[in-house]
């Protein structure tokens, strides 16, 4: 609850610096950052057992290499959509639905997005 | 929008699929060949050695694990538990003869309307004869399954579903169903990682594909550090994707048992396997 | 005084009133998230966590902290209705997969 409170603060903050100027790459910076480490995290996103993506040592085969995102993919609630739930595009797929059966939250889901976005 | 289009899209597909109706012996056709398609290289009496059948560097690694099986231990130990009477004087050749009998499970009990495993029915000579059951997942039930399935090497996988009755091939259905299903929070089915993922990785570690896999069990696992049955792995695989798992032995593996070495006839009984 | 004993025995048993009625409600709540687990379970389509989810809620709430209580109850109550629509949707989809 206090966590929620302090993101939702911090976004506000960041926003309104933002409108400003400067503040907002210190704030982007921070979320990819953490958009990374969910992604890489074994119990978390763990994108890398079947994407090849960034740095990521060992990358499963099983999905797309993560490339090129701004270009492919300039839509970003489209994006998100692919990450919170995958089974809109696909019914078969393998890769997990995140957002759909909560097994990473919105605040998680959107850092991954803006990392991806650096890819 | 898009949602709709992949739902309808689904639909179409269901509906396209179930028109048709498939045999066991049509699923396990077209079972083999999705495998040998994919996996050309793989000559078809291989796949009974799972991930060491596509994935070449650990298979080296095997082979050298296997000049000095950790699964001996068990297999003496199964042995000798095997030969030992019990309280009332009988002992399981009273049910099993000399005991080479993995190549007649699992089957269709048509009387009882359910499939009987080797190590349901290891449980329930003992039961019959006074004895406490054993745990279902290790240990001494692994060991006399460790034994039978080494002195049985070599027979063939040949499971029977009874066309004179429906409710062994609901049963087969019924394991099938459960094999294509997506569960669990991750949502995958077993058809997921052991077909349309095998022989890819997941990081280090490669998927075999399900074609075999029903053929080497009792299995020394590595990581378990020791033997365990086929049905233990069942239960894994299904934790594995954040699903609850079923109880050993119950309605659910025994029926998946069933369909999953159906798949597997005409490979060659080669327990007790080593694993990673 | 006696005054204010009375209103004092009032504010107690208010107080009472209201931790059995938050009990009350947690009650209802879990039987309610326990029902839909069931109800999963029987379509074969139970998680791994939920069960864990809703025995750690209890202890939680044995505890007095109900609001940690309650979000578990609620998060167990989603992973079963969670697994109720994936069964559902698989009971359609899953012959797809079928090698043919
Ligand atoms: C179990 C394997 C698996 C995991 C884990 C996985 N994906 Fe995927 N992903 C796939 C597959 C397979 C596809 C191809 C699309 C399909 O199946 O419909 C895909 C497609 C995508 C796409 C669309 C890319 C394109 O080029 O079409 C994005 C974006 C994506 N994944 C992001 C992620 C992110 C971010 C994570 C981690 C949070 C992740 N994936 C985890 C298997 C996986
Ligand atoms: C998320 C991927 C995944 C899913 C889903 C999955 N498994 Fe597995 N399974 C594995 C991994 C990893 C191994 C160990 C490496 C190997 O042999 O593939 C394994 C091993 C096995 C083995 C042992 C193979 C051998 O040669 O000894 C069996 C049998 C098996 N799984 C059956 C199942 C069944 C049945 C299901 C569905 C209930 C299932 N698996 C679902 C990943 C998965």
């Amino acid at each position: 609850m206090i966590k929620k409170t302090l993101m939702v603060l911090s976004l506000a903050i960041a926003m309104t610096l933002g409108s400003f100027g400067g503040g907002i790459a210190l704030a982007d910076e921070e979320a990819v950052n953490q958009g990374k480490s969910v992604a890489f995290n074994r119990q978390k996103g763990n994108c890398l057992s079947c994407h090849m993506m960034d740095d990521g040592d060992q990358p499963g085969t099983q999905g797309p290499p993560l490339v090129a995102m701004k270009l492919r993919f300039p839509d970003r609630e489209n994006l998100r959509s692919r990450i919170y739930n995958p089974l809109e595009f696909n019914p078969n797929t393998i890769m997990p639905p995140f957002g759909l059966h909560n097994i990473l939250s919105d605040e998680e889901i959107d850092a991954i997005v803006e990392y991806l976005y650096t890819l | 929008m898009l949602k709709k289009y992949a739902l309808l899209l689904g639909a179409v597909l269901a509906l396209a699929w179930s028109s048709t109706y498939a045999s066991p012996e049509d699923d396990r056709m077209a079972f083999e060949n999705y495998f040998t398609t994919k996996f050309p290289g793989v000559p078809l009496n291989d796949f009974k050695n799972g991930i060491y059948s596509v994935d070449p560097v650990a298979r080296a690694d095997w082979e050298q694990i296997e000049e000095f099986p950790p699964y001996e231990l068990a297999v003496d130990a199964g042995e000798a538990e095997y030969n030992k009477p019990f309280a009332n004087g009988k002992s399981y050749s009273d049910c099993f003869g000399d005991g080479a009998v993995r190549g007649q499970y699992p089957y269709w009990d048509g009387e009882r309307k359910e499939v009987i495993t080797l190590e349901l029915a290891i449980n329930e000579c003992r039961t019959s004869n006074g004895e406490k059951p054993l745990k279902w997942n290790k240990g001494k039930i692994a060991e006399l399954s460790a034994y039978m399935s080494y002195i049985s090497r070599g027979q063939t996988v040949d499971v029977k579903i009874p066309e004179d009755d429906p409710e062994a091939l609901a049963a087969y259905e019924r394991g099938k169903q459960f094999y294509y299903t997506k569960r669990g929070q991750l949502n995958f089915s077993c058809f997921d990682c052991h077909g349309t993922g095998a022989g890819k990785g997941v990081r280090l570690e490669k998927l075999s594909p399900a074609l075999g896999h029903a053929t080497h069990w009792p299995v020394y696992r590595s990581k378990w550090g020791a033997i365990g049955t086929l049905h233990r792995r069942f239960g894994g695989c299904n934790r594995q994707v954040r699903a609850k798992n079923f109880k050993s032995q119950g309605q659910e593996y025994r029926e998946l048992e069933y369909f999953l070495t159906y798949m597997s006839n005409g490979q060659e009984f080669n327990g007790p396997g080593a694993r990673r | 005084m006696k005054k204010y004993v009375m209103s004092s025995l009032l504010a107690l048993s208010f107080a009472v009133a209201g931790t059995s009625l938050a009990g009350d409600e947690f009650e209802a709540a879990w039987q309610a998230a326990d029902d839909k687990r069931k109800e999963a379970a029987s379509m074969k389509s139970e998680w791994r966590d939920t069960k864990k989810m809703l025995d750690k809620a209890k202890q939680v709430a044995e505890k007095g902290d109900m609001d940690a209580a309650m979000t578990l109850v609620a998060m167990a109550h989603e992973q079963a209705a969670d697994g109720i629509a994936q069964a559902e949707r698989e009971a359609v989809m899953w012959i797809t997969r079928v090698p043919r």
